[in-house]
């Protein structure tokens, strides 16, 4: 189990700020305008700074039509693997028929898409590690939250993880300053049960509740929930 | 379980992030005043401005080192430096404040340079063939963030004994009225921890330093400021076994969290996750002998792109801190239930 965080590979203060951090894997936000010598320089781009290109985190511009948004990730996804990148983390705004296309694409581009859970379309009633796998186009894995995790482990416990779980992000989580010195959050409970489950996927550092004061990057909620999972995966060894 | 805390001043934009990153308790540093000792008054201005953000100081951090400078140097007027300790000591007391850390380095803190590691970020760096050829230069603490500070190059030598019954001298008159205030003292260890600079004695410099401190002076105001990072920097000394050692006697009455690479004579501060510590098994050290106190995260490698307070790298910090200490609390309560 690794810590990945998202970046904009393009801007230099990004990758130096995930070198700061010692986030070793990174997921490059793109928005699906590039190309395959632009995945590729991005690649190299992050390489060369001695991290780990993850995959590719697509993030399309609001407000695009559905076939547009399809277009630009397909094409995402037959450029993502020979510019090194060997997941691509399909946006929110895809889904139904154009997420089974986007599938078929990214299968025959060799490429492994991962489906955030909110692609999925399922009632909070539903919602469970099983549902989410069962939702999945063929061959696609998903990008969870911890909470589904944890539901999932401690419904079935010693069962084996999903191969299709690839990814754990943790996103918009509570502020820190909500969290009190022994409350065990999801993030924690889901790095623990992960570990002993054998999981062999990232967990990702993805957009956390902006601080007052910081950057607009996020910068500091950034590196204090990198920081977090850092002390709790050194800490479970 | 020992509480996270932050060093913070009296500002808005420190005593938000302290807030943001849900730290509750505060180290607080009083400047100095024309009194020669912390005032009541000062004391109760500063809670009264970290209350507003819901914070709370829980220790004071070093009175002005001129406050006390005659004591350590056993220069004439000690007397009444000691007798202003004294005061500060009720102050705190009064305040119901009930630590107070102090450092007893004659010549501050010595650093050589600052080395740039992973993303360019800063660390502090010491050298002691290079601080030997270069004292000046060693004794410019923090390099180009303390601007306007004075570097006074010592006079006279201070041999071991001599600077050993300065501080008897000290401890003797102000412990008592450590006690009276409910208040504990808490020594932190000289870093660079060197037994000697420049010919002047720096005796908190080993664990047989402090096992003395402790072993002399038995009362129960006499403790130690655990500053993890100096510690891990002495040459032969095991931290973890200094944390039970100490702690196992309730002699750590506060704690700085912090971690290097090498020790004496060359050692530099890193990220917490990146040194020498097992920082997880120092963290079930410090449990492991009840330590129950506040540790703060001490200062951190400047990260380039982050502001003069440095909060990107101390959100990271403090980050790191909770997610361990959370993380070794769920696998001994686990444990326990198993």
């Amino acid at each position: 189990m690794d810590l990945a965080l998202t970046i904009d590979g393009w801007i230099d203060e990004e990758i130096i700020f995930a070198q700061q951090l010692g986030a070793r894997r990174v997921f490059a936000q793109v928005n699906g305008d590039e190309d395959a010598g632009a995945l590729a320089a991005l690649a190299n781009r992050i390489e060369k700074a001695g991290l780990i290109p993850a995959g590719l985190h697509a993030a399309p511009a609001a407000g695009q039509p559905t076939e547009v948004v399809l277009s630009k990730v397909s094409r995402l996804a037959l450029a993502a693997k020979p510019a090194g990148f060997g997941l691509l983390n399909s946006p929110a705004g895809l889904r139904g028929k154009a997420l089974a296309q986007l599938s078929q694409a990214a299968g025959q581009a060799g490429v492994e898409l991962v489906i955030p859970l909110a692609a999925l379309g399922l009632r909070a009633a539903d919602l469970s590690l099983d549902t989410v796998v069962r939702a999945l186009p063929s061959a696609a894995g998903c990008d969870v939250p911890p909470a589904v995790v944890l539901g999932w482990l401690d419904a079935a416990p010693g069962k084996a993880l999903p191969s299709e779980l690839r990814l754990v992000s943790f996103e918009n989580e509570r502020h820190p300053a909500e969290r009190q010195s022994r409350d065990y959050d999801e993030l924690l409970l889901a790095c623990w049960r992960l570990r002993q489950a054998g999981y062999t996927g990232d967990v990702r550092v993805g957009r956390p509740v902006h601080w007052k004061g910081d950057s607009l990057a996020n910068h500091q909620a950034r590196a204090y929930l990198t920081g977090y999972l850092r002390g709790a995966l050194q800490a479970f060894g | 379980m020992m509480k996270i805390a932050l060093m913070a001043g009296l500002n808005p934009k420190e005593a938000e992030f302290a807030r943001q990153a849900g730290v509750r308790d505060i180290v607080w540093s009083a400047g100095a005043n024309d009194l020669g000792y912390v005032t009541y008054e000062e004391l109760s201005r500063a809670q009264e401005f970290f209350k507003s953000y819901g914070l709370e100081i829980g220790v004071i951090e070093n009175v002005a080192f001129q406050y006390y400078d005659k004591a350590m140097l056993g220069l004439p007027g000690r007397e009444r430096q000691v007798d202003n300790f004294c005061k500060s000591l009720e102050s705190l007391g009064r305040a119901g404040i009930p630590v107070l850390g102090y450092h007893w380095m004659a010549l501050g803190g010595l650093t050589t340079d600052y080395v740039r590691v992973r993303g360019g970020a800063l660390h502090r760096h010491f050298n002691l063939a290079d601080a030997l050829r270069s004292p000046a230069a060693a004794m410019e603490w923090r390099g180009p963030y303390s601007p306007g500070r004075v570097i006074h190059l010592p006079d006279r030598e201070i041999r071991t004994e001599q600077m050993w019954d300065n501080l008897g001298y000290f401890l003797e008159r102000v412990l008592p009225a450590a006690e009276a205030a409910h208040v504990k003292l808490a020594a932190h260890p000289d870093d660079a921890p060197i037994p000697m600079f420049m010919g002047v004695a720096r005796v908190l410099s080993s664990f047989e330093g402090f096992k003395r401190l402790i072993d002399s002076f038995p009362s129960p105001a006499n403790g130690i400021d655990f500053c993890q990072g100096t510690f891990s920097e002495m040459e032969g000394l095991d931290v973890l076994e200094a944390i039970r050692y100490f702690g196992g006697r309730k002699k750590i009455f506060f704690a700085h969290f912090r971690d290097t690479c090498g020790k004496v004579p060359d050692f530099s501060e890193v990220f917490m996750d990146d040194g020498d510590t097992d920082m997880a098994a120092a963290v079930r050290a410090f449990n492991a002998v009840g330590f129950d106190g506040l540790i703060r995260a001490d200062h951190a490698p400047h990260m380039p792109g982050d502001n003069r307070q440095g909060h990107r790298s101390f959100a990271f910090q403090l980050g790191y801190m909770r997610g361990m200490f959370q993380a070794v609390q769920l696998m001994a309560e686990e444990n326990q239930e198993a």
